[in-house]
């Protein structure tokens, strides 16, 4: 399959300082890939030269196609990329269901406008409900984002992403800041909200095993802000390199 | 106006809000007349002053020092046009008066947006602050002197001859004016300042332009700031430097303060709380300025979130334990976008 994501020499310094150097990766249309790396790896500053929140010091970002690495993240967004954060970003003073609102209303490219009352919009309004029945999110549809609880803030997040069912999703660390069992319900609900998106391709960045195993089909792993290591869950999972790289990290990718 | 608020299509149209200011128009002469309609009167343009204020500082949590430089912009745009054609329509020179401030706007923003936070609000203040230097400097700008006789300007064939009169046109539009803000405050770009307010990153992540709609607050944001300069200059018939100065950029930001942010009809309490305690004072204390300045700070102190908070902090106490969010107080609208995104240039 064609890639829909192409990474050429990506580097990304910070004040001189390197966080990520001379990646390469290609991702296919509809992969599950997942980045995996110690604390401080650049994962992170990877997903960021991936989504535009930083341009890369070095190297090109190819999406569909398209040379992107000049592109304001609102662009690629606009493109067909969403994205979550690390710690979760929402619109605290926005009810649940107004921050799925706006991720549905640009998700399906319409302008925002003067004229055009925030109360039509049927149809989007109908996918809104649909994607909180998915999420389980119905009950606080009210809530104020604020006053969510920390496995809330982060699904809705993702249903946020996911509402505007874009071609490639970016998840980065979907569970974390979660205890083991939020984690595991966690990872349940996402796959239940992908169900039946298998064209959807998913970068995800992950510490947690359990979801990549279950995610991804593809891991890629990080040290150093260099790609160190390619291959199945499994094959990455039981290498030397990662067991190595991951002692003295407190276990945290068993 | 809240019951009315739960009909869809009250809601939906604003009907509810033109239905209020016409309540007031015709209520309001029957309780007041002479120098206390008068005063009721600049409490209206100022209320337009204040919703205008709220859609940049409020709405889009960008916190602007130079609010004057589009107020004075309108006075002196309707002084101009006025010395050039007196038989213009007062309605024209409105329209041409929020043209201009909304372009110059525009124009600014473009360029003041680059930076963030304080190197913005230092800009406008920059702003506003060259606008009234030159009108010291510009001979067409009279100085000191200003413009004068601003009562004859035409509205509907002829000049406003009484308190009454002026006081019915201000409302109306006032009225029509703030429910166009409504409406807007109602659209998805409405919605699009908010989410740019909550958090640019997000925003941008979403696919919104999160400049596109900063700039176009700032435009609408000065074009009505500029309507109720202009209905001011028309009201006390004179146009001075002394609309563009620092103190009406600071009052219109403490009138948005004292009503609250939080919800629409914050700053249009605010702007009439701090009109009716300035007019209240001057008629008692000699430096009024001090009192009303001690006034307006204890209640920014008492009240954060401003009058709008009250029903809901009086709630949270009957309940004791005030329930998770609501306790929470509305962000002040100021400095909310990350460094970062300018070096990055999305915002
Ligand atoms: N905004 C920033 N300014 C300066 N340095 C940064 C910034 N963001 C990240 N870094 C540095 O870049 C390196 C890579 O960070 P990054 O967050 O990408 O790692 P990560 O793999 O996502 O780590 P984690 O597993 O903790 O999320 C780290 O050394 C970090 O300190
Ligand atoms: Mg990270």
């Amino acid at each position: 399959m064609s890639p829909i994501v192409v990474l050429e020499g990506v580097g990304k310094s910070y004040g001189g300082v390197p966080a990520v150097t001379d990646v390469n990766l290609e991702v296919a249309e509809g992969e599950r890939l997942a980045i995996i790396g110690p604390n401080g790896a650049g994962k992170s500053t990877l997903f960021g030269t991936i989504a535009g929140e930083h341009r890369p010091t070095t190297g090109r970002v190819t999406f569909d196609g398209r040379d992107v690495t000049r592109h304001r993240s609102s662009s690629r967004a606009m493109a067909g990329m969403s994205r979550t954060f690390q710690v979760a970003r929402l619109f605290p003073t926005m009810s649940v269901r107004d921050n799925l609102f706006m991720a549905a209303l640009t998700g399906q490219r319409r302008g925002i406008k003067f004229w055009d009352m925030f109360s039509g919009h049927r149809e989007v309004h109908e996918r809104v409900d649909r994607a909180m029945e998915d999420s389980s999110l119905t009950e606080l549809a009210d809530a104020q984002a604020s006053a969510l609880a920390q496995g809330a803030r982060k699904t809705l997040e993702m249903a946020m992403a996911i509402v505007q069912e874009p071609r490639i999703l970016l998840l980065d660390e979907p569970t974390a800041g979660m205890g083991y069992e939020d984690a595991r319900a966690a990872t349940t609900q996402l796959k239940r909200m992908l169900d039946g998106r298998r064209d959807m391709t998913i970068i995800l960045t992950a510490h947690d095993m359990d979801v990549i195993h279950s995610l991804a089909e593809r891991v890629v792993l990080m040290a150093n802000g260099q790609v160190v290591l390619e291959g199945t869950p499994r094959e990455v999972a039981e290498h030397e390199t990662t067991k190595a790289l991951y002692l003295g990290h407190g276990g945290g990718a068993a | 106006m809240t019951v009315l608020e739960r009909l869809p299509l009250v809601s939906r149209s604003g009907l509810h809000v033109l239905i209020g200011f016409a309540a007031v128009a015709m209520v309001m002469p029957l309780l007041f007349s002479g120098s206390q309609l008068f005063t009721w009167t600049t409490a209206l343009a100022w209320v337009l002053f204040a919703t205008a204020t709220s859609v940049l500082f409020g709405w889009t949590g960008l916190l602007s020092f130079g609010q004057a430089a589009f107020f004075g912009m309108g006075a002196y745009t309707m002084a101009l046009l006025y010395e050039r054609d007196p038989e213009m329509s007062g309605f024209v020179m409105l329209v041409v008066a929020a043209l201009v401030a909304g372009v110059v706007a525009a124009l600014f923003a473009l360029f003041a947006l680059r930076t963030s936070g304080a190197e913005f609000a230092i800009l406008t203040l920059v702003l506003a602050q060259v606008l009234w230097l030159l009108t010291y400097r510009v001979d067409w700008l009279n100085g000191e002197e200003g413009f004068h006789g601003l009562f004859g300007v035409k509205i509907l064939g002829g000049p406003l001859t009484s308190d009454l009169q002026l006081w019915y046109y201000t409302t109306a539009v006032v009225g029509v004016c703030v429910w166009l803000l409504w409406l807007l405050s109602r659209s998805t770009a409405g919605q699009a300042m908010r989410a740019v307010r909550d958090d640019p990153w997000r925003a941008a992540a979403l696919g919104i332009r999160v400049r596109r709609v900063q700039v176009s607050a700032f435009a609408v944001s000065a074009a009505f700031s500029a309507v109720a300069g202009a209905l001011i200059a028309q009201g006390q018939g004179v146009v001075s430097p002394g609309m563009l100065t620092f103190a009406i950029s600071g009052e219109i930001l403490v009138a948005c303060l004292i009503g609250g942010t939080s919800k629409f009809i914050g700053p249009v309490i605010g702007a009439v709380v701090l009109i009716w305690s300035q007019t209240l004072m001057s008629n008692i204390f000699h430096e009024s300025n001090i009192f009303v300045g001690l006034l307006l700070l204890v209640i920014v102190i008492a009240l954060p979130g401003g009058f709008v908070s009250l029903p809901g902090r009086l709630a949270g106490r009957r309940r004791r334990r005030p329930a998770k969010g609501e306790s929470a107080p509305p962000p002040s609208g100021a400095a909310t976008a990350s460094d970062d995104l300018v070096e990055e240039g999305v915002r």
